[in-house]
């Protein structure tokens, strides 16, 4: 193996170590802080899944929002252990998704990409409007994750940084397959990879139903770890547009991007939230009109240029 | 079923319709042209709207006035956009459109945010709390004026497509950009004009609604969409569809808000539901130019 | 048994008919040549086979089988391959990884294995002369070596029966001369070829025989020689560009 191949697995063990000690060291806020970065290691990568396909959700909170209240709901209802809530999220995401992604199929990307906001929105008026099957704008409250406190906290993170470790795993095994090159293929020339034998419809919901599966999943979890989702929390756009901004900033054809992304922009946005309060958004759309502009391969794309160089 | 609920129940979606009209018009004049999404078009009525509300709280000034006025400004507001940041990325994958687009539009409304704060202002003029009455039918002054400004505005812009230089350009350039360009149109100028005069429409929509209705920073996500799913209805590029599409998502929208238990929150969902089944059957729209 | 036959093949697109009772029937081996002018039904007949589209009439058999309804990736999996008139490559891919794809899911079906597949290709781009280009980007190609890529592209997926659009469209002599080699090469290795071409003297020379159409109808069939002294073949082409073969 070069040594290039030695230290990407060094940089990654330390990186895997770090992930895995800080919980000791870090206060509650800095740990939960840490749990979204980790949830949105899952939406930004699973989002970018679907970009290998030429696909574009711009409605990707609709799976997280599925997720959060499928769990939620199942465990008020049935009490169930919490990996099966987790597991009944990401499956009623993907239904949605399958859903979606068939009824959308032959639409132009720009038509799906409008086809989904309208999709997340309708969802979450649907769940607005049906308070009966979902206590509808109240929300739903969960009987907190652990009981709740400061070690319940600890085993959240582990819980969430297990999802991501899977879904970054899912995403580097599948660009490391068979299966990327019939994404890659219809994603250049859709008619073209047809003539090679690939069926489109079949790889474009597939991979549509993988990416909303583990973002369901994570919407679960998030479900169970806030305790308390309403549908404007759950179903709201900017969980859509970070989904887009984070691989973007990172890189989108990569699997390092979307984590780069969301680490970053997590942490930023946090940052923000705190310091500017009102309004702290327009730094976002300042930093997505840039990355247009001058940065479309992501930072990743940016680091790789200068390697390569070398 | 009472006769005259129906007919005002039609009245108000007729009215609502023409609402719509305005920022439909505009951005499906803007796709036609340039099929670019647009995001940004929302927020040409968020500033016609909050631009009409302040010069009327701060300077009396009526909104009958201000509107030329938002129509100056906002033209040149949507020709900085196109040049500037549409201009650039109109060969680009859809996808950095998209994204460039809610960047701006991200960037549009924190403004509004920081500078307006996110309370929902309304401006009261004199003729607000008037209503004429047409039989059993009542219908707001206000509502009706706007409604009025919008027929207006969509004839003179038809008149301009059909009589003007730029607008046989502009209906050159929607059929078939490359015959267009052979032709000898400036192709840059119509992109240009186009979406200064449809965020101009767009403009005049946001004086519209701060008669009638109330005005926050958010205001353009809520018509954006609406808009989209007018156009994907009506077909990119025609303004004739534009209308008939606001009037129908008008229209359906009254019905429901009226005849459905609850309905006035799943009116809410009419505009999606409509934008899905449309690109499911018929992508092009019922007017489409090809 | 003909390897493929179209049957009164008709196509109408609006109230215009694209395709009017076409007959044609290739046999296994040989290299049958469709020309006509611009416009006269012969891309329009490649799609209807390869599935692109449904026929208003008539019906297409492939070893005997009807090949009505099926989608391309099916087509493809009962073996018959294309190219098309403008290169349809994969641009996020290497020369190599775009032949790699019709070889993990094309009808010769490496499937699940990147090794074999990635020797497969190697094997197609050295007979079809791309050997050393094999880790190039498309955009670093010339015009001919995309159109070869094309060509090995069509031929990952092990196809007994490759339809083959204008390849030599915008090529000079010597690549006319090149890719006419490899026609014939490809055919020496079993596969069954229909050419549509206007390169007239090339596909005069290759062709065992050539079906003329004209405005969506059949209007010739034979060798090329009887082809090429047919009156209506010759005033159909009046106007446009019309190399004769020189015998």
């Amino acid at each position: 193996m070069s040594n290039k191949g030695y230290a990407k697995i060094l940089s990654l063990l330390i990186l895997l170590g770090f992930l895995l000690f800080i919980p000791s060291v870090l206060s509650q806020y800095s740990l939960h802080l840490m749990i979204l970065v980790m949830v949105f290691v899952v939406i930004a990568t699973s989002w970018n899944i679907l970009v290998w396909t030429h696909q574009i959700s711009l409605g990707h909170a609709a799976f997280f929002g599925i997720g959060a209240y499928t769990a939620a709901l199942m465990y008020n209802a049935w009490q169930l252990p919490i990996y099966f809530d987790l597991v009944l999220g990401g499956v009623f995401a993907s239904l949605g998704a399958i859903l979606i992604g068939v009824i959308c199929l032959r639409m132009a990307p720009w038509a799906l990409a409008i086809a989904t906001l309208a999709f997340a929105e309708a969802v979450k008026i649907l769940v607005i409007m049906l308070p009966g099957l979902t206590e509808g704008a109240e929300g739903v409250a969960i009987a907190p994750l652990y009981g709740g406190g400061e070690t319940a906290k600890v085993y959240a993170y582990y819980l969430v940084l297990a999802i991501a470790f899977l879904t970054v795993l899912m995403a580097y095994l599948l660009k490391r397959s068979k299966l990327y090159y019939a994404f890659t293929a219809i994603h250049d020339d859709q008619e073209a990879a047809n003539m090679l034998g690939i069926n489109p419809t079949k790889y474009k919901v597939m991979a549509f139903t993988t990416s909303a599966f583990f973002v369901g999943v994570v919407g679960g979890f998030y479900a169970h770890y806030i305790s308390y989702i309403d549908p404007h929390g759950v179903f709201n756009i900017h969980i859509s547009v970070e989904a887009q901004i984070m691989p973007l900033m990172g890189g989108l054809y990569t699997v390092a991007g979307p984590v780069v992304g969301a680490f970053i922009l997590t942490l930023l946005g946090e940052y923000l939230r705190i310091t500017v309060k009102t309004g702290y958004l327009i730094i976002y759309g300042i930093i997505l009109v840039l990355l247009i502009f001058y940065l479309p391969k992501g930072l990743v794309g940016l680091v790789e240029g200068w390697t390569r160089r070398k | 079923m009472d006769l005259a609920t129906f007919a005002q129940v039609i009245v108000n979606g007729i009215l609502t319709g023409g609402l719509y009209s305005l920022i439909a018009v505009g951005l499906t004049l803007i796709f036609g042209v340039m099929r670019v999404i647009n995001f940004v078009h929302g927020e040409t009525l968020m500033i016609g709207s909050y631009l009409t509300y302040f010069l009327f709280t701060l300077y009396g000034i009526d909104p009958f006035i201000s509107l030329p006025l938002a129509i100056f400004v906002l033209f040149s507001f949507g020709v900085a956009i196109q040049r500037f940041f549409i201009n650039p990325v109109i060969d680009a994958p859809h996808f950095n459109q998209i994204l460039l687009t809610f960047g701006l539009v991200l960037i549009l409304q924190n403004l509004a945010l920081i500078l307006f704060t996110g309370n929902y202002v309304s401006m009261t003029t004199g003729y607000s709390a008037i209503s004429l009455k047409l039989g059993p039918i009542r219908m707001g002054l206000a509502r009706l004026t706007g409604f009025v400004i919008a027929i207006v505005l969509t004839v003179l812009l038809s008149v301009a497509l059909k009589k003007t230089e730029w607008g046989k350009s502009v209906r050159a350039v929607t059929q078939d950009r490359e015959a267009a360009m052979l032709m000898g149109v400036n192709v840059d100028r119509v992109n240009i004009l186009a979406f200064g005069v449809g965020s101009a429409m767009g403009g005049a929509g946001g004086v519209v609604t701060s008669m009638i209705m109330y005005t926050f920073p958010l205001i353009g996500m809520l018509f954006i969409l609406k808009a989209f799913a007018i156009v994907v209805l009506g077909g990119f590029g025609s303004i004739a569809g534009a209308v008939v599409g606001s009037l129908i998502l008008g229209l359906t929208e009254s019905l429901v808000t009226n005849y459905l238990p609850n309905g006035s929150g799943w009116a809410e969902g009419v505009s999606f539901l409509i934008l899905i089944v449309i690109l499911v059957i018929r992508p092009k729209g019922l007017f489409y130019v090809e | 048994m003909a390897l493929l036959e179209c049957v009164r093949v008709t196509k109408y697109f609006g109230g215009l008919a694209a395709l009017l009772e076409v007959d044609l029937r290739v046999s296994s081996g040989e290299i049958v040549g469709l020309i006509g002018p611009n416009g006269s039904g012969k891309t329009t007949l490649f799609n209807l086979i390869t599935g692109l589209y449904p026929l208003s009439r008539g019906t297409i058999r492939f070893k005997g089988e009807e090949i009505l309804g099926f989608k391309p990736f099916q087509i493809c999996q009962k073996g018959i391959g294309r190219t098309f008139q403008i290169t349809k490559l994969f641009a996020r891919m290497t020369v190599l990884e775009n032949v790699m794809v019709g070889a993990l899911y094309g009808k010769g079906k490496d499937s699940d294995d990147l090794k074999k597949a990635r020797l497969t290709a190697e094997a197609i781009l050295d007979r079809v002369g791309l050997g050393s280009k094999k880790n190039a980007r498309v955009s670093d190609l010339t015009l001919e070596d995309k159109k070869r890529l094309e060509l090995s592209k069509a031929l990952s997926t092990r196809p007994g029966l490759l339809l083959l659009d204008e390849v030599m469209a915008g090529l000079n002599p010597t690549e006319i001369k090149e890719v006419m080699e490899l026609i014939r090469k490809i055919r020496q290795d079993g596969v069954t070829i229909i050419v549509v071409e206007h390169v007239m003297h090339a596909v005069m020379k290759l062709a065992d025989r050539l079906y003329v159409l004209h405005h969506g109808e059949k209007i010739a069939e034979g060798s090329p020689e009887e082809v090429s002294k047919n009156k209506r073949v010759i005033e159909s082409y009046l106007g446009e560009e019309f190399l004769l073969a020189s015998s």
